[in-house]
C-alpha cells in the first residue's frame, strides 16, 4: 500500500537527513587504511530502506539528492560528479535488481555497493586517465561486496519495525 | 535455502570477477624500462633511482635516520631509527604501485612511472 505523497514526504525527509548524519559520521571513522577512498556504505542505508518501504523512485530520489548534498557539505566539486555518477548508477541497479523478484535485499544491497565503488573509479580514471586508478578496482569490488551485504542485512532487520511505525503510527 | 540461489550466483560471480582481477593485476609486475624508486620526504621529492641498480641510500635528516636498500630489482628499508621500525617490516616492494612509508620520518619510497603518477585526491559521499 502506497501512501499518498503528502504523507511520504516528511519520511523522505527524514530518511534524506538521516543518510546525510551518516555521511558525517563515516567521515568521521578513519577508514583509509591501504586504499584511499574505500569507505563504509553507509549512506546507502536510506536508500535501500526506501527502495524497499516505499517505490523506486523514492529511493533514487534519495539518492540523488544525498549524493548532491553530502557533497555540497562535506566535500569539494569533483566529489559532486564521483558521487552523483556512483549513486545514479547504483541505484539504478538495485532498482532493476529488485524488479527481478529473484535477487533478495542482502545482494542487492550488496550489489548497489560494488557499482557505487566501480562507477565512482571509473570516472576518476576518465577524468585523471592514469591506469595506476584502476590497481584498485578489486578491492574496491570486495569492500563493495562485504559493506554492502553487511548494510542489507541491517536494513533487512528494521524494516519490519519501520514499516509498523509508518502504516500503524507505533511500534 | 533454494530461493536464495540466484543470491549467491551474483555475489559469487561479482567476487569472482574481483579475484580475477586480483591475479591479473598481481602477474602484471614484469619490470619495465619506465618504473623507478621514488623516494619523497615530508611530500617534497628527494630522489629518483632505478630498480635495476643495487644501491644503498641512506637518507639522514632532522626526522631521522633510514637505510634504504635496491636489490635485486626490488627496494626494502633495511634499518631505521624510528621507534615503530613499520617500515622495515613491511620487507621488499617490487612491482608498480607499491610504496613503503616510514610515517614518523615522513619518508616514502615508491615504485612508479612515467606514465603514472596517479594522485587520488577525492573521496566521494
Amino acid at each position: 500500500m502506497q501512501l499518498p505523497i503528502k504523507k511520504k514526504t516528511p519520511y523522505l525527509g527524514l530518511l534524506l537527513s538521516f543518510s546525510l548524519i551518516l555521511s558525517y559520521i563515516e567521515s568521521l571513522i578513519p577508514f583509509n587504511f591501504a586504499i584511499p577512498g574505500i569507505k563504509i556504505g553507509l549512506s546507502n542505508f536510506s536508500v535501500v530502506l526506501c527502495l524497499y518501504i516505499f517505490s523506486p523512485i523514492d529511493a533514487m530520489l534519495i539518492s540523488l539528492t544525498k549524493a548532491v548534498l553530502s557533497s555540497l557539505l562535506f566535500g569539494n566539486f569533483s566529489t559532486l560528479i564521483y558521487s552523483t555518477a556512483g549513486a545514479l548508477l547504483s541505484c539504478l541497479l538495485m532498482i532493476l535488481l529488485k524488479k527481478i523478484r529473484l535477487i533478495h535485499i542482502i545482494s542487492v544491497s550488496a550489489i548497489g555497493g560494488v557499482t557505487h565503488n566501480i562507477a565512482q573509479l571509473f570516472v576518476a580514471y576518465m577524468i585523471i586517465r592514469s591506469n595506476g586508478v584502476l590497481y584498485y578496482l578489486p578491492y574496491l569490488i570486495f569492500s563493495g561486496l562485504v559493506f554492502g551485504s553487511l548494510l542489507g542485512f541491517i536494513v533487512n532487520l528494521i524494516i519490519p519495525y519501520i514499516k509498523k511505525v509508518i502504516y500503524k503510527g507505533e511500534l | 535455502m533454494r530461493k536464495y540461489v540466484y543470491d549467491f550466483l551474483i555475489i559469487g560471480i561479482t567476487f569472482f570477477i574481483a579475484l580475477i582481477l586480483f591475479l591479473f593485476m598481481n602477474n602484471k609486475s614484469t619490470i619495465n624500462d619506465s618504473e623507478y624508486v621514488l623516494i619523497s620526504i615530508d611530500g617534497i621529492t628527494y630522489d629518483n633511482y632505478s630498480l635495476g641498480t643495487n644501491d644503498e641510500i641512506i637518507i639522514s635528516n632532522e626526522y631521522g635516520n633510514n637505510t634504504i636498500v635496491i636489490n635485486n630489482n626490488s627496494v626494502y628499508i633495511m634499518n631505521a631509527d624510528c621507534p615503530d621500525n613499520l617500515c622495515v617490516h613491511q620487507g621488499a616492494i617490487n612491482k608498480l604501485g607499491q610504496s613503503i612509508i616510514c610515517l614518523p620520518h615522513k619518508l616514502i619510497v615508491e615504485i612508479v612511472s612515467d606514465y603514472d603518477e596517479e594522485l587520488i585526491d577525492a573521496i566521494a559521499y
